[in-house]
């Protein structure tokens, strides 16, 4: 009787309960710890395949919303949308609780250093700064980010990488393999290297790049030069390298601006005005 | 005095008729369970899931809760009844009080901080805001500036023992710190006289030697002997058991900055200059003849923030316009609060935020954040969204870096529309002898620093 009551009260505890669907209130400390789960895995997002990636989404979206209503589901021509709502589905009519719960395992699979109970468990009573996630364009009701018109190769997919951190070394060897990669865009703004780096103030690639012959005068989709994101972005240092390089002070981009009517700070306005 | 936390003889009538049925048995429990078993010739290794072997964090787990079980907080995995809402523990008779401190480690000694002593105001600082673990992989850390700390330790009614330090015999170095401020807390129907507990810290060389337990326990018993039995704290870490958890948001004022310390990071569909635009504020506020409160708001301000948060199930209740003036009336670099006043002089809207900043580490360019915590507001002519928004484009004149808020009150539902992104801290709230059943962020009033 009491072995049954402890095996009984245990089983409860991990057990599974997917007979039926019912809101069951969600226990704050799974909560926390999907919470903290769901905020990592973006950092993991490049490296999963689709397959894992599709089950990270049925998941995310049975633990935050529910069980999927199949009669809701976006028309089967919608293919993206449509695979993404039958990763939900598959679900079934898993509890919000267990979906969290085995998006927690996953993650903890995939990313083996990370301790599931160590995000919520910090055995430290100091309080750290919470920080930002990722800024995403899902974040701006007002911006819609583009979809990919092509994807990247797997040589571009370095060439942008190794742009973001300074990797002069790496683009080196990728231009010497392919002198075409020096124009290449990328897949989600149709942006060069070029005008990446001078909106990501990577001053060493801006310099590499204008020295291998790199188009100072490329655009992105709305016509943007390097030189619009210098004046954005506040960064005269690039301004004046691009300047000097023979970028067009007057280019217009598609709302008919100069890189100086783009420019709120007044020193590098005046360096950017024709 | 010794909290042995027992459910007899605590006061808590309308919660023991479902606990056979409805309690999970506690770690320890379990432990004495399987023992028992084992005894009885259990093969235990074939039951699903139990620790026969606890692996490290669960043992840490355990180990650490060890203290928390001797306090009285409810269980882990108790579900309190939304009908209970009481102390867990009745009042100590004054007499029965434990008088002499608890004691510390050989080598060691309480001491209270002085925070008029600029020497011992600065002992404090550093210790709470150089003393960094080196293997910490925390980028940011808090920077409570000396002014900081006067303003949330010195309020209305402050006493020098609840500034308690503990000091090295050997150097007089002040190597641990623990403070309470008197607040009354209304919880749910409530009204308590509780302290907040905060600024608990444990310098690093110390670490090893479990003080936090001690200094629990002994700003307890000095929040005791003045007849005083209850507690509000926040932390980040989890322990028997939250009120409620809350997480923080956060909004970039000077975007570029947040990520060239990595405070923040662009995902490969955003541009830096479009970061910019999208983040960009006006220059003026929308909430008309909203101004700087000034000390003589406090009486008025004092009845328009009493009522508002009277509508949470967790909030603070100022029992003069002393504290209230103490919270609210602006202070350079500490707190920052504007009213707005109608044609009739009356004081319509609040909105309140203070500032922390933190250390970045390891960054060549830039030493600190600048971070403006939103802290009390009403919103009584205009709507949250548009107070709130005022006080980002307030937060950004004064050169703010950024403006984080909690989901609590109703900030939750202004986040998205204000571009507010999700933050990767929680915060636990706790209250100290008492058990009431859980809330969810919005229904907490209180902000503690």
């Amino acid at each position: 009787m009491f072995i049954a009551w402890f095996v009984s009260e245990f089983q409860n505890r991990t057990g599974e309960n997917n007979s039926t669907y019912s809101e069951q209130p969600i226990d704050q400390l799974l909560e926390a710890k999907f919470n903290a789960a769901a905020s990592r895995l973006p950092a993991f997002r490049l490296q999963l395949d689709r397959k894992t990636g599709l089950k990270f989404y049925g998941l995310y979206k049975q633990a935050i919303l529910g069980p999927a209503n199949a009669k809701e589901g976006p028309y089967w021509y919608e293919t993206e949308a449509r695979t993404k709502f039958n990763a939900w589905l598959a679900n079934g009519k898993m509890s919000r609780g267990t979906a969290m719960q085995k998006y927690c395992d996953m993650l903890s699979i995939l990313d083996k250093d990370w301790d599931p109970n160590a995000e919520t468990q910090k055995q430290t009573w100091d309080k750290v700064p919470s920080t930002m996630g990722v800024i995403e364009p899902e974040m701006f009701d007002d911006f819609v980010a583009p979809k990919p018109t092509r994807l990247e190769t797997d040589s571009e997919k370095s060439w942008f990488a190794a742009m973001r951190v300074n990797d002069v070394a790496t683009m080196k060897q990728l231009l010497d393999e392919d002198p075409n990669i020096l124009e290449a865009k990328d897949q989600h703004l149709a942006m060069t290297a070029l005008l990446w780096a001078a909106d990501l103030g990577c001053d060493p690639v801006v310099k590499f790049l204008i020295d291998h012959g790199a188009d100072v005068n490329a655009v992105d989709g709305c016509l943007q030069t390097a030189l619009h994101f210098t004046a954005q972005c506040h960064r005269p240092l690039l301004a004046e390298i691009l300047i000097q390089a023979g970028a067009d002070k007057s280019a217009l981009d598609a709302d008919g601006l100069t890189p100086a009517d783009c420019c709120d700070d007044a020193e590098l306005r005046e360096k950017l005005t024709p | 005095m010794v909290h042995g936390h027992s459910h007899d003889g605590a006061p808590c009538s309308g919660h023991h008729g479902e606990e056979s049925g409805s309690r999970v048995p506690n770690p320890q429990d379990m432990h004495a369970l399987v023992e028992q078993l084992r005894a009885a010739g259990v093969d235990v290794s074939s039951l699903p899931n139990i620790p026969t072997a606890p692996r490290d964090l669960e043992e840490a787990r355990t180990k650490s809760f060890q203290f928390w079980s001797t306090q009285p907080v409810p269980h882990m995995d108790e579900r309190v009844p939304a009908d209970v809402n009481c102390a867990i523990e009745e009042n100590i008779p004054l007499d029965k009080v434990r008088a002499e401190p608890f004691s510390l480690p050989a080598g060691f000694r309480w001491s209270n901080v002085d925070l008029n002593d600029a020497d011992q105001l600065n002992e404090l600082y550093n210790l709470l805001t150089k003393n960094y673990v080196e293997d910490d992989d925390s980028m940011f850390r808090f920077d409570y500036s000396a002014d900081f700390l006067k303003w949330a330790l010195q309020v209305p009614g402050h006493r020098q023992e609840w500034h308690c330090g503990v000091r090295a015999d050997s150097n007089n170095r002040l190597l641990a710190f623990i403070g309470a401020v008197p607040q009354t807390v209304r919880v749910y129907d409530k009204t308590v006289k509780m302290v907040e507990i905060n600024f608990l810290c444990v310098h690093k060389n110390l670490r090893s030697r479990r003080v936090a337990p001690v200094l629990i326990r002994e700003i307890t018993r000095r929040v005791n002997v003045t007849g005083v039995f209850q507690a509000a704290f926040t932390a980040g870490i989890v322990i028997p058991k939250p009120v409620s958890i809350c997480r923080y948001y956060h909004r970039s004022l000077n975007p570029r900055k947040l990520i060239d310390v990595r405070f923040s990071h662009l995902s490969a569909k955003m541009t830096m200059a479009r970061t910019i635009k999208l983040y960009k504020l006006p220059e003026e506020t929308a909430t008309r003849n909203l101004r700087e409160m000034t000390r003589a708001d406090v009486p008025q301000v004092f009845k328009l923030l009493t009522n508002s948060l009277k509508q949470y199930s967790l909030a603070p209740v100022y029992t003069d316009e002393e504290e209230l003036a103490h919270a609210l009336v602006p202070r350079k670099t500490v707190v920052y609060s504007y009213v707005a006043e109608n044609h009739n002089g009356k004081i319509t809207d609040l909105i309140s935020f203070y500032s922390l900043p933190s250390t970045v580490m390891g960054n060549a360019n830039h030493k600190t954040i600048f971070a403006a915590y939103l802290y009390y507001y009403v919103a009584g002519s205009v709507s949250v969204k548009q107070l709130i928004n005022d006080a980002l484009i307030l937060a950004h004149r004064e050169k703010f870096d950024v403006f984080n808020a909690l989901d609590l009150m109703h900030n939750d539902k202004i986040f998205a529309d204000l571009k507010f992104g999700k933050g990767d801290g929680n915060l636990q709230y706790y209250l100290y002898n008492w058990k009431c059943a859980d809330m969810k962020p919005s229904q907490i009033g209180l902000v503690l620093q």
